[in-house]
């Protein structure tokens, strides 16, 4: 894993701790700050990603809320139209079908529409639970990436998941973030002082020049442990961490897909009017012609993920689809 | 007419408004009745007008009455039925009218439904066509209130029928477990469009869901401005002073049909004029009359200059040029805020 330039003040956390860390600061910095959500309080979080705080911060700015989504995501967007910074947290990405309503007939309208703005962050787990059968497993960052006004994140290392909180805290806009459940626990350096991450900049997470895939949240990890597979049969792959799914960065898809002239886009979430689709359109109906063969998508398979781990193993991205696809691309 | 936890009696006796506040009251009823009768008159003579406009002839005294029980730094988000509190609250009407005409100058600059639209600059909070929604943000204004020790309240508005949103369920509770600083006002005018909403409901009365939540809550006759003024001011101060939201149901009666475009059919016509006899300008005009605060002569100048006001205001909104179109859209309806990172 490239990236993390070592300081100082480099420390090794995992995606969680860099996640407290980012909100623990920012809290610190700014009184605008405010948290709310199931559980968020007293237990620190369901993955306890804001544990201490509500004792570091107080009830006024900790607030533990009954089960409610919607009132979540509206009293967040109320209290951003009012000048708060507030954080809402969901359970799972299935819960933010209760807040879309706000989300997408709110506050994505506000600045375009008003003279108000909408400043707060919905965050929360994503995706799928390896091992740990039952419902709560969907990806569904695309429903959101389709909507102008929204920004989504979604990252893959605890570094960037620290950068980009941080980001979407002070950004002015309504921010979607996305974290994905077999990250919780990933460790990896984070720089010490401030850590800030542009929102709207892939990464690339290795350099490679036979072939491009382009990946987000936890299947960058699967996507690097497929560049280490096929190095050994002389492919060079590149893996591009998209990041950001709104905006996303068009110009390192580009920039990358012109080095390797091939692209494979693996991403949890189904493939079909989703995140890979918008990146092999972003690419074929870029200014030049790019690809030397087809591009391939892999994404959850298109049909629903079942509860039991062993058969959702064979739905959701995995190794063998992500090698199926590296080798029609190479052919 | 009270529900467990009640509303205090005070309400009923309420704080008395001088006789500036009554005229004042009446001109705003007077200016609601005129401004939203002309509308419908437009509407129905088949001009070109945008949107779906909800009238809220008949039930002008709820918007009358809560405004008038705010400060003007407070903050209130209309129901869909809102016009009132647009009027209440000073929106030029060549903005209202210019929004009617799709003119430069339209409230939200004709990106949001005028009914819909929010005034920051008069504590107006926008709401949107999804029932219920407005309340939820507008506890989320009320929860940041509270954070940031304004002093100020919020006033959230909404129909009979988004009181059977999961909106209203997860609004209200989430107010009353923070005891925030808001006031919940159901504008009851019995029908969610065509539908009774004594047909899809088994309680009598909407309020008594207030119990549901440990909050205060009342229903009152929403056609007597000073019944509406008082039991409103004392929901104010209560929230005021930290104890919390108070759910107000204001009984009513629309005198047209849910939209300008509702052919308002299923409604018995014998309810329909029983209402209009029931006319909440009718009934302070006749009070003030009674109280000699106000004289007929004085009332027909108040008519006379209401719609003077109105029809300048529709002639300049006419006057004024198309919203442009032209050059780059993106340019024009920039989606995000700019500032980012800070």
């Amino acid at each position: 894993m490239s990236a993390v330039p070592k300081t100082a003040g480099t420390r090794t956390l995992t995606f969680r701790e860099a996640l407290n860390e980012a909100l623990r600061e920012e809290m610190a910095r700014d009184s605008r700050v405010i948290l709310m959500g199931e559980d968020v309080g007293r237990k620190g979080g369901i993955a306890g990603v804001t544990s201490g705080l509500l004792e570091q911060f107080g009830p006024l700015r900790v607030i533990d809320t009954p089960i409610s989504e919607m009132a979540i995501a509206g009293a967040c967007c109320g209290a951003a139209m009012s000048g708060l910074r507030p954080v809402g947290e969901f359970y799972y990405c299935d819960m933010l079908m209760f807040m879309a309503d706000n989300v997408v007939t709110s506050a994505a309208r506000l600045h375009f529409a008003t003279g108000y703005r909408a400043p707060y962050v919905l965050r929360g787990r994503d995706g799928s639970k390896p091992g740990d059968g039952g419902p709560h497993q969907d990806s569904l960052a695309a429903w959101f990436a389709h909507v102008p006004g929204l920004k989504v994140i979604m990252p893959s290392t605890p570094a960037d998941a620290k950068g980009l909180l941080v980001s979407a805290i002070r950004d002015d806009n309504p921010v979607i973030f996305l974290e994905q459940i077999p990250l919780y626990s990933v460790k990896g350096d984070v720089p010490g002082g401030e850590c800030v991450v542009p929102i709207g900049k892939a990464e690339v997470k290795a350099v490679g020049t036979d072939v491009t895939v382009a990946c987000v949240g936890r299947c960058v990890h699967d996507a690097l442990q497929a560049r280490t597979r096929w190095a050994d049969k002389g492919v060079s792959v590149e893996v591009l961490d998209l990041r950001t799914l709104r905006p996303l960065d068009v110009e390192a898809i580009r920039a990358s897909v012109a080095r390797t002239g091939r692209l494979v886009t693996v991403h949890e979430g189904w493939a079909s009017y989703g995140i890979g689709a918008e990146v092999v359109a972003c690419v074929a109906d870029g200014p030049q012609l790019l690809l030397k063969a087809p591009a391939r998508r892999v994404g959850t398979l298109e049909t629903h993920i079942p509860a039991s781990p062993r058969l959702a193993a064979e739905v959701l991205p995995n190794a063998k689809r992500i090698d199926e696809a590296v080798a029609a691309v190479m052919g | 007419m009270q529900s467990s936890q009640t509303a205090s009696k005070a309400a009923a006796a309420g704080p008395v408004p001088g006789n500036e506040m009554l005229l004042r009251m009446m001109e705003q009823l007077v200016l609601t009745r005129e401004f939203e009768s002309k509308c419908e008159g437009m509407w129905m003579a088949g001009e070109h007008l945008v949107g779906e406009y909800h009238l809220s002839l008949g039930q002008e005294a709820i918007a009358v009455g809560a405004c008038a029980a705010l400060e003007p730094s407070d903050l209130i988000c209309p129901s869909i039925r809102g016009m009132g509190v647009y009027l209440c609250r000073g929106t030029p009407l060549i903005d209202l009218m210019a929004a009617f005409f799709d003119r430069e100058g339209a409230v939200c600059q004709g990106r949001w439904a005028h009914w819909h639209s929010p005034v920051p600059e008069l504590g107006i909070l926008p709401q949107t066509g999804m029932l219920g929604s407005g309340l939820v943000t507008s506890v989320g204004v009320a929860l940041a209130q509270h954070y940031l020790a304004t002093g100020k309240v919020v006033v959230a508005m909404l129909g009979d029928g988004a009181t059977n949103t999961g909106y209203f369920h997860e609004g209200m509770n989430f107010a009353a477990f923070r005891q925030l600083p808001i006031i919940v006002i159901i504008e009851n005018n019995r029908y969610a469009v065509s539908t009774p909403i004594a047909s899809v409901v088994r309680v009598k009365e909407l309020s008594s869901r207030a119990a549901g939540y440990g909050v205060p809550g009342i229903t009152i006759d929403g056609n007597d401005v000073l019944r509406v003024y008082a039991t409103v001011r004392e929901a104010v101060e209560r929230a005021r002073r930290g104890d919390g939201p108070t759910l107000i149901e204001c009984m009513t009666y629309r005198f047209s049909g849910s939209t300008v475009k509702d052919p308002d059919q299923l409604r018995p016509a014998g309810e329909k004029e029983a209402a209009r006899k029931n006319c909440p300008v009718a009934r302070f005009r006749a009070l003030l009359m009674e109280k000699g605060v106000l004289g007929a002569q004085e009332y027909e100048e108040m008519v006379v200059a209401a719609r003077a006001r109105i029809d300048a205001a529709e002639q300049q909104a006419k006057a004024l040029p198309p919203l442009a179109t032209g050059g780059d859209p993106l340019a024009k309806f920039p989606p995000y805020a700019e500032g980012g990172a800070a």
